[in-house]
């Protein structure tokens, strides 16, 4: 398998080759390859226990490497310097701060252990207004719900401004809105030229992302932008029309030998139909020319973007099905 | 120039942050037991506790045994030991039998804890050239109690012996009396043959001699029959000083030796100058065991029969209730174990919840992860010490005899060491189950080889390698010699102690590192 390699013009901050880790006989990463850019918010999906996790731990220094290198600001992980880790932001998959502080003092705790300095009050309170958490300071962690405990994590990952953040699944357990918060406030640390590698079993949260790597099985499927995710999964852009009558067997016969048509068509009833193009945007000029040459009156034809549930349970179904791995360059 | 301050400004700020890092576990640490008021009340007023009802409950006295005591039907002691035997301490008499069956009977039945049987001819026994035997029966199976029974034993039989030589040494005094007129017969023969030999009549002095010799050999016998309970007292006398007086057997010796001499006297001789001499010597020699006699008179019979006694002098000035004498080891015992346990459960708390994770992560380092817990853990711990010892200064009266500095010291000593032992088992133990398991077998331990309540000396050399193993074995040494006899710390046992914390600490550190490394 090729690596999949990024890029936006900024250097690399993340670059991994051929990454191989087992636990025993068991291998939790297989060959993962990748580079990520400065300044671009990568998103992780995959189903649970494909590796996500590991492949984090990998990069914050916590596994070493079985086979295969982890390169971070160009450093490998296990010799990472007391500088490098400050400027590395790692909120873990489990909540694993202290029940029996309260919010603000486990948030205090987080800014000592990055040895930020004591004038720290303003901050801390910019964090808690960032997680919704204001007004709960006093709180004792085990008294809260889970999400505000999610929240509280994420602030403590934030405290000291790090370059890069590593977010292990940082909306599960939170409701929608405050989930688009979250994204939000990812976005604008990108937009201030923070680095964010973000792990999530919401697929529907690829599209926040710049980018998007798909795992199973401890294998790297496919890492793109998520419009060529979405592209590449369903392999062409999705045109859907609808005639005004039903169509007859040599119309679809015609319609399959169409040259911008590439695979197969997917019918929604018998007058209504999916097929998969080169580009969509060319396309619909043709089909339409299409149908007046053929007598069709096509009342109704638009491009089909199709949610990244299904994208993802279409790669998913390619990889059960055995299927060619998608390999990206750039 | 500009390079140098970048660098001393870049090194001042590493240390700001190493600090900041290190006061991170002492905030969270001490913010977290603040918050569990109940657990700081169990810290506190548990150990207290602990000690008053200690203090309260420990009385120390003497064990009273519930006493049958055998009399055979025909004893010809019976009266002597019924008038004796309630003199005894330790014994509570319950009742005189004459059955030994009906006795042990009674023993069996926990009626009773001691049954004496006592010989029935004891003089007959004596007499016979045996022991009179005076049988103890129990039912103990404690080594310490079974070992009380015999101390009784002995302090009983050396009574008795005690009380049967106060007789036989008033049956010498009265007969002192008697004998002493057979001195005066002696004395008056031999200044008869003193004047006879200065005046030259050696027949008459022969004879003087002779009726000499048969005072000599009745005194003799009187005095052996008589004062047979003073010879051990006169044996005591260092034979080889010659300043030393010599004792009334040695001067009858004496006189048997002059009067050998001149039984060789030649009656034909026409001078007896150096015979007189001797026959002056032998006047001396009887003059003085008058003398001796008369003395004998005067001496009372329970001395003689127990010439020797000890007085016991405590050189420390106080006076230590057994209390006071287990306080410092309690305190030893105690601190070490709420230390070892807070300490034990530290590191593998921190693993079981995946702060480890968190750790390996941060710009936090094992070092300053074990320093920040060490110093948090310390200053709760000293603020716990702080108050017990208070309180059983106070609540207790326990005496401190030595400075509080050095009390101080110690007990910084004993924790700090308390709590790199804690660590050490925190970073070997999988579970929070684990690691107060392995704190339980420390305090079991400690209970059993930290000398609190037995004495070190009373264990083999290879188990107190174990004991110099318990922090509490340093802690109790150096708090008792603070406390109880008010002396310095022991500088070579304190710095035992500190280095082995230190070790210890090393240790923790080392595993601790290699847990926060990469897997």
């Amino acid at each position: 398998m090729e690596e999949a390699t990024l890029g936006t013009g900024n250097g690399k901050v993340i670059q991994v080759r051929d990454l191989v880790k087992q636990f025993g006989s068991v291998t939790a990463l297989d060959h993962i390859s990748l580079d990520i850019p400065q300044g671009a918010i990568f998103g992780f999906i995959g189903p649970s226990g494909c590796g996500k996790t590991t492949t984090v731990r990998c990069m914050i220094g916590n596994y070493r490497p079985t086979e295969g290198v982890v390169k971070v600001f160009g450093r490998t992980p296990d010799s990472f310097y007391l500088s490098d880790k400050k400027r590395i932001g790692y909120m873990p998959q489990l909540f694993i701060l202290y029940p029996e502080l309260s919010v603000w003092d486990n948030l205090n705790f987080a800014a000592s252990i990055y040895g930020y300095p004591l004038k720290r009050k303003a901050r801390l309170q910019e964090l808690l207004d960032l997680v919704e958490l204001s007004g709960h300071e006093k709180k004792l962690v085990r008294d809260i719900s889970g999400g505000m405990q999610r929240r509280l994590s994420l602030a403590t990952t934030l405290i000291h401004d790090p370059e890069l953040i590593f977010l292990d699944e940082p909306t599960a357990g939170i409701d929608p809105v405050l989930r688009r918060k979250f994204w939000d406030y990812f976005r604008r640390l990108r937009d201030e030229g923070h680095t964010l590698f973000v792990t999530t079993q919401y697929v529907g949260e690829a599209a926040y992302c710049d980018y998007v790597g798909v795992m199973a099985h401890g294998a790297l499927l496919m890492v793109e932008t998520p419009e060529d995710l979405r592209y590449k999964a369903m392999g062409g852009d999705i045109v859907q029309f609808h005639a005004s009558s039903a169509l007859n067997s040599k119309m679809i016969t015609d319609l399959r030998k169409l040259p911008f048509v590439s695979g197969e068509l997917a019918f929604l009833d018998s007058q209504s139909v999916q097929l998969i193009v080169e580009d969509a945007s060319t396309a619909i000029p043709r089909l339409l020319d299409w149908g007046e040459d053929e007598g069709i009156e096509i009342e109704a034809i638009n491009q089909h973007v199709p949610p990244f549930d299904d994208v993802f349970v279409k790669i998913m179904e390619d990889e059960k099905a055995g299927q060619k791995r998608v390999e990206i360059s750039e | 120039m500009r390079k140098l301050v970048r660098r001393e400004s870049k090194l001042v700020n590493n240390l700001s942050e190493f600090l900041i890092r290190v006061s991170a576990f002492a905030r969270k640490e001490v913010a977290g037991i603040i918050r569990q008021p109940r657990l700081v009340a169990i810290l506190i007023l548990g150990p207290f506790l602990i000690l008053l009802i200690f203090g309260l409950g420990y009385t120390n006295q003497e064990r009273t045994l519930d006493t049958i005591i055998v009399i055979p039907a025909g004893s010809t002691i019976e009266e002597r030991i019924t008038g004796f035997a309630d003199r005894l301490r330790g014994v509570n008499l319950v009742d005189f039998v004459t059955s030994e069956a009906e006795a042990d009977r009674r023993l069996d039945n926990r009626e009773v804890d001691l049954v004496v049987v006592t010989p029935v001819d004891p003089l007959g026994d004596i007499r016979a050239g045996r022991h009179a035997t005076l049988e103890f029966h129990h039912h103990e199976i404690d080594p310490l109690e079974q070992l009380y029974v015999s101390t009784l034993e002995r302090a009983y039989i050396e009574a008795i012996n005690r009380e049967v030589l106060t007789v036989a040494a008033d049956r010498g005094k009265s007969q002192a009396g008697s004998i002493n007129e057979k001195v005066q017969d002696a004395l008056t023969d031999a200044k008869a043959l003193q004047l006879d030999l200065e005046r030259g009549n050696g027949p008459a002095a022969l004879r003087d001699l002779e009726a000499l010799a048969e005072d000599m050999q009745v005194l003799t016998f009187a005095l052996s029959d008589g004062l047979a309970a003073y010879e051990g007292v006169e044996s005591l006398e260092d034979e080889t000083n010659p300043d030393q007086p010599r004792s009334i057997f040695g001067n009858v010796a004496e006189v048997d030796r002059l009067m050998a001499s001149l039984a060789l006297l030649d009656e034909r001789q026409g001078s007896y100058a150096a015979e007189a001499e001797q026959a002056a010597a032998i006047v001396t020699e009887l003059t003085l065991i008058d003398l001796f006699l008369e003395e004998i008179q005067k001496l009372d019979s329970r001395i003689v029969a127990r010439p020797f006694e000890g007085v016991v002098s405590n050189l420390s000035g106080v006076e230590l209730g057994p209390i006071d004498f287990y306080v410092p080891g309690v305190i030893a015992l105690l601190l070490q174990h709420i230390a070892v346990s807070l300490a034990a459960l530290a590191i593998v708390r921190e693993m079981r919840g995946g702060s480890i994770e968190l750790f390996r992560a941060a710009p936090i380092s094992s070092f300053e992860t074990l320093l920040g817990k060490s110093i948090s853990y310390l200053v709760l711990t000293a603020i716990l010490a702080a108050i017990l010892t208070a309180l059983v200064i106070l609540g207790l009266t326990v005496p401190m005899l030595g400075s509080w500095a050095g009390y101080a010291v110690v007990i910084l000593a004993l924790l700090f060491t308390s709590l790199s032992l804690g660590f050490a088992l925190s970073v070997v133990s999988g579970t929070d189950t684990q690691a107060v398991q392995y704190s339980m077998i420390v305090l079991l331990a400690s209970i059993f080889f930290s000398g609190f309540f037995i004495a070190l000396h009373r264990l083999a050399g290879s188990v107190q390698l174990v004991s110099w193993l318990l922090p509490a074995t340093y802690g109790t040494f150096l708090l008792q010699d603070v406390m109880l006899r008010g002396l310095p710390v022991n500088p070579l046992v304190l710095i035992g102690l500190l280095l082995y914390g230190f070790i210890l600490f090393a240790i923790s550190w080392w595993r601790l590192r290699h847990k926060m490394a990469s897997v």
